[in-house]
């Protein structure tokens, strides 16, 4: 495993070195594959859009500026070649996320609400399918990735405002989702 | 009031506080109001354990396999048109670079050559023998390898003196050689190898 740091090894595919190319690769194949998934909900599809941010990275590695962490430019343009996919294969699916921001979450719930969440790993993962795009990746990218607002706000190019409301979606929609699959637990 | 509407918005950075991305005067606010407000701290704990059940969960998808992805990426760069360092010669622009790099490598200084004013091209016409060495015109094939070049420019001891123009035809002076009764013969011998696609004699050259 290479000791460069993330800018060091793009420095050094800039310059064509496919061996750096290949630690990137493996240093982050999994982060793209991953948020690229919360997209496509498809692995094949997942795994075509690594291949082309990969090819991205080859072609405009000298491009990165340093103006933000490398990690936020590589899921930038992973969810641009994803949206890309989308428009590309399958046009039905691409929603108009903004038409959806006022969309009520719903009933508040309390916040003294507390869930043994981490007995009811099928019901978790079967209300975090159901969340809008939108919301599932602001959700992975803060608990999963563990950016900052506003490198979520740079990734998926919307303002800071909007991923806090995504966000307070997000948890409101879980919450519920999982009260009602658990049966109501009382506040 | 107004406090109020602080701590709501507050409330809405706790997912930030709990990732350990908060800084400056948002984490001081937000640990402030942690400290002040009892609703804050359970909101909180909500959050703590949404966001362990989260990461459980998306740690069940895995990416493909490292060589299967690793393969399909090398197979996408042979098909990049990526242009190698040595078609870059040919490119408008780079020549100067270009010849200045070659002449480096090759450990040759170019010098400004004193060209006879009576010279006229001979490419298999009437050869006029030159001493001094020659200035000849060549123009390497299209999959020339940069080593083959170098090798032969080495071979005959030559000097870049012009080139690479914009069609990538350089202009090289040969010292006289041995080997060579004369410039035609020069020019076959050139004319037969590898990596020559075309090759003109041009001039005589004072040393």
């Amino acid at each position: 495993m290479s000791t460069d740091t993330d800018e060091q090894l793009l420095q050094r595919i800039a310059g064509g070195d496919q061996r750096a190319l290949r630690q990137f690769y493996e240093r982050f194949h999994g982060v793209v594959y991953q948020f690229s998934l919360r997209t496509l909900h498809n692995g094949a599809d997942a795994a075509e859009v690594l291949n082309e941010v990969m090819l991205e990275v080859w072609r405009r590695a000298a491009t990165f500026a340093g103006q933000s962490q490398v990690r936020t430019w590589l899921l930038s343009i992973t969810r641009y070649k994803s949206i890309d996919l989308l428009r590309r294969k399958r046009p039905g699916e691409l929603l108009d996320e903004a038409a959806l921001e006022d969309e009520a979450a719903g009933e508040a719930c309390p916040a003294s609400l507390a869930i043994e969440l981490g007995q009811q790993g099928a019901q978790v993962r079967q209300c975090l399918e159901r969340l809008k795009d939108g919301h599932r990746q602001v959700v992975y990218l803060t608990f999963f990735e563990e950016l900052s607002y506003p490198e979520i706000a740079e990734i998926m190019a919307i303002p800071h405002g909007t991923v806090k409301t995504r966000m307070l979606h997000a948890k409101q929609q879980l919450l519920q989702c999982l009260r009602r699959l658990l049966g109501g637990v009382a506040p | 009031m107004n406090t109020e509407l602080d701590d709501r918005a507050l409330l809405e950075l706790l997912p930030w506080y709990l990732n350990g991305t908060l800084e400056g005067a948002e984490l001081a606010a937000v640990e402030a109001l942690l400290l002040r407000s009892a609703e804050a701290r359970e909101e909180l704990e909500v959050l703590r354990r949404l966001a362990a059940a989260v990461r459980e969960q998306e740690q069940a998808y895995e990416a493909p396999p490292f060589e299967l992805g690793w393969a399909r990426l090398q197979r996408g760069l042979q098909q990049e048109a990526r242009p190698a360092p040595r078609r870059d010669w040919w490119k408008p622009g780079l020549a100067a670079a270009a010849a200045l790099v070659i002449a480096l490598q090759l450990g040759i200084l170019m010098r400004p050559a004193q060209v006879d004013s009576d010279w006229q091209l001979q490419s298999g016409g009437s050869e006029q023998v030159l001493s001094g060495g020659y200035r000849v015109q060549l123009r390497f094939v299209e999959h020339a390898q940069w080593q083959q070049i170098r090798a032969l420019l080495l071979e005959l001891d030559a000097v870049l003196v012009d080139g690479p123009s914009a069609l990538g035809v350089v202009q090289v002076h040969v010292p006289a050689d041995k080997r060579f009764r004369d410039g035609q013969a020069l020019l076959q011998w050139l004319q037969q190898q590898a990596v020559v696609q075309h090759a003109a004699l041009l001039a005589r050259e004072q040393p």
